[in-house]
């Protein structure tokens, strides 16, 4: 199956309700980002610092991740890995059988999206809720999230009583406190009777086996609290070597993605509940998960894709994003990140216009608190798109004969130069007042928005020759 | 098992670029003059309520918490983590130590009676998650950020932090660090208790309409009170 974008984008230009709301959510979460921003003087070394630990760490993520096993283990965690999203997805069903556990209160988790964890635990009949107001509108009203950080963006409060009003029985209301204590009620119950907790990983730390877990609304407390089993999933490039490490990635993850100094609660998580300790889960699981990370590990130039800490910093600042918004791109992933991620994570077939949805403006990699060069990677990725396409060329000879006379044309200054001044002599049987005189197929409609303008009658190097001549 | 599978993946990937340094520790900011003065601001600012008792009788001021916001019982874990705060009581042994999810309630009524008595009672789980007023000990407090930072261990746990609506945290001056790089001096995670928590701020969210609202699933009211503890 292929993820298709452009054919999304015209449906979502016309929604003018999302075209009037997006842009101005999107703002006010960059306003608060650049503010926080700018109250660090030095920003810019701790960009850089992440950057270089990240670089670091997936040079040497077999022993990072060695490491962080060995101390999880050591806590009385339990370690488990898989190859794929259908084998984690096999782990925590069977678990979950085995352990005859049937609701899962669930935190956001965004690796949770990527193996459709929730479908995958509905058809096996289990019970998951998702416990973050966001995503629990979100499964709610059964679509998929629609930005990285704040799923349910797109919806609009009136949406949101609807929805409550339909499902849960809701009355009608104006106020956002009375809607949100509603949904604190309804998953509260949940929580009390949820057999298993699972979460996701901000930051798995090699050296304390510790794993750190951002919220604000205290979803993740409860479900790496209450139940009898913590399920924690983390994709494994999101090793860091050191505790103290944390104090950076904090700071820049925080403030890129919501502007806060810090986040209400930051969970350090160290293994199951301890003799002596009252409460907290009595088993917990990290499940290490590859899903293509070790491919895209494998290759010196996109590798740096891996160092992303979803913050949603360049989802906000992209200005394809900030017309599109989420589901155009119909993955897991979207903007900027989602357009370099979504192909590597499948396959450059899979995903052919990902790479190309983008201005190339360089907004995010200005915007990434980690430095990725979100840019030079869309083009090494376009780049694969057309070499796969190169090889389908039998079926597109036109354009595949023209770019090999392009080539031709362009190696040589004698061939450039006179073909140059055969096209000036031409040019004018073709087109007139910037429009072509009759349609070409299949360049017609080309100028539609787009005006072609006159040649001038002297190229630029006989202009040159004739500056200097007037020179000397 | 996929361990040796992805393992073997991820050698030969990092094998094929030659590795990177590992920078040295970011270099620590340095620590503020008035740590208290900034605590105080930042705390506010993400909408918790800051109480100065380094003066005053702790428990006088806790009576005033609870009358505020219309409570007459508060409960907490351990009754020793009142002594740290300077907090007379008189201890009522319960029936029975034995039993898990042990809590002790101070009941009030009106007026501020010193010492307080102590009750300690087992509870269900149910029972907590209805407690509407919760206390409880800092280990430490991050001025940078107007950070609390809540540990478990043996009697001390995770729920009655997070499951009421109001909480009251007690915190001693001599806990108050600068920030987060002096925390990581002073703290390897895990070493203590299974869990660890950054607490700044009540419990929010921002998921309906970009309109902040606190509570969501966590205490809505957080008040910490700065008491005279040399930490």
């Amino acid at each position: 199956m292929q993820l298709r974008i452009r054919s999304n984008t015209s449906a979502v230009l016309s929604d003018a309700n999302l075209q009037a709301n997006l842009k101005p959510a999107l703002e006010k979460s960059l306003q608060a980002r650049d503010r926080a921003v700018a109250e660090v003087s030095n920003w810019e070394e701790l960009r850089q610092h992440a950057h270089d630990v990240k670089a670091h760490t997936l040079s040497r993520l077999d022993h990072y991740l060695e490491q962080l096993e060995r101390k999880v283990i050591a806590q009385g965690g339990k370690v488990v890995w898989a190859d794929t999203g259908a084998e984690a997805l096999e782990f925590i069903v069977g678990l979950l059988q085995e352990r005859e556990i049937k609701k899962v209160a669930k935190s956001k988790t965004m690796l949770g999206e990527e193996i459709h964890l929730n479908e995958e635990l509905e058809r096996a009949h289990f019970n998951p809720v998702e416990t973050d107001l966001g995503e629990y509108i979100i499964q709610l009203s059964r679509e998929t999230p629609f930005h990285i950080v704040t799923p349910a963006l797109h919806k609009s409060k009136e949406e949101v009583v609807d929805l409550f009003g339909r499902e849960l029985g809701m009355p009608p209301t104006d106020d956002v406190e009375a809607i949100t204590a509603t949904a604190r009620a309804v998953l509260r119950r949940h929580f009390l009777t949820a057999g298993a907790g699972i979460t996701g990983v901000n930051f798995g730390v090699a050296e304390t086996g510790t794993l750190a877990v951002v919220e604000n609304e205290g979803n993740v407390r409860l479900c790496a609290s209450l139940p009898e089993v913590h399920i924690a999933i983390m994709g494994i490039e999101k090793v860091v070597p050191r505790a103290r490490d944390l104090a950076v990635f904090l700071k820049l993850l925080s403030r890129s993605a919501t502007g806060q100094k810090s986040t209400s609660y930051v969970n350090f998580i160290n293994g199951p509940r301890r003799e002596g300790e009252w409460d907290g889960p009595r088993d917990f699981y990290l499940v290490l998960v590859d899903n293509g990370r070790s491919r895209i590990l494998a290759d010196p130039e996109l590798r740096q894709t891996l160092a992303c800490i979803r913050c949603g910093a360049c989802l906000n600042v992209c200005p394809v994003y900030q017309r599109i918004g989420g589901h155009a791109y119909g993955s897991t992933y979207q903007g900027p990140i989602g357009a370099i991620l979504t192909p590597q994570l499948t396959s450059a077939e899979a995903a052919p216009e990902h790479p190309f949805a983008s201005s190339l403006c360089g907004a995010c990699y200005e915007t990434c608190p980690v430095k990725i060069e979100i840019p030079h990677i869309l083009l090494k990725l376009r780049e694969r798109v057309q070499r796969g396409k190169q090889r389908l060329a039998r079926h597109l000879p036109l354009e595949a004969w023209a770019m090999q006379f392009w080539a031709w044309a362009m190696s040589s200054p004698k061939r450039y130069s006179f073909l140059g001044n055969f096209m000036r002599r031409v040019h004018p049987f073709f087109v007139r007042n910037g429009r072509m005189r009759v349609p070409m197929p299949p360049f017609s409609g080309w100028d539609r928005y787009r005006d072609l303008p006159p040649l001038p009658e002297e190229s630029f190097r006989e202009q040159l020759r004739e500056l200097r001549k007037e020179g000397k | 098992m996929s361990r040796p599978r992805i393992m073997q993946k991820v050698r030969a990937a990092c094998g094929i670029k030659p590795r990177v340094p590992l920078p040295a520790g970011f270099p620590a900011a340095p620590r503020f003059q008035d740590p208290v003065g900034v605590f105080r601001r930042e705390l506010e600012a993400v909408g918790g309520v800051f109480l100065d008792a380094r003066d005053r009788n702790p428990a006088e001021v806790l009576s005033q918490v609870l009358e505020q916001t219309g409570h007459t019982e508060v409960f907490w874990e351990e009754e020793k983590i009142f002594i740290k705060h300077g907090l007379p009581y008189r201890l009522r042994l319960p029936e029975s130590f034995s039993t898990p999810n042990l809590v002790f309630s101070y009941h009030y009524q009106g007026r501020v009676r010193l010492p307080i008595t102590l009750a300690a009672r087992s509870i269900k789980r149910d029972r907590l998650a209805a407690i509407p007023v919760s206390a409880s000990s800092a280990a430490f407090g991050i001025a940078e950020t107007g950070t609390i930072v809540q540990t478990v261990g043996p009697g001390r746990g995770r729920l009655l932090n997070v499951l009421p609506e109001t909480h009251i945290v007690f915190l001693a001056q001599g806990d108050l660090l600068s920030n987060m790089d002096q925390f990581f001096e002073r703290v390897q995670p895990g070493e203590e208790g299974s869990a660890l928590t950054l607490v700044t701020g009540p419990s929010r969210t921002a998921d309906i309409g970009k309109v902040l609202v606190k509570g969501m699933h966590g205490p809505k009211r957080w008040f910490v009170i700065l008491t005279e503890g040399a930490g």
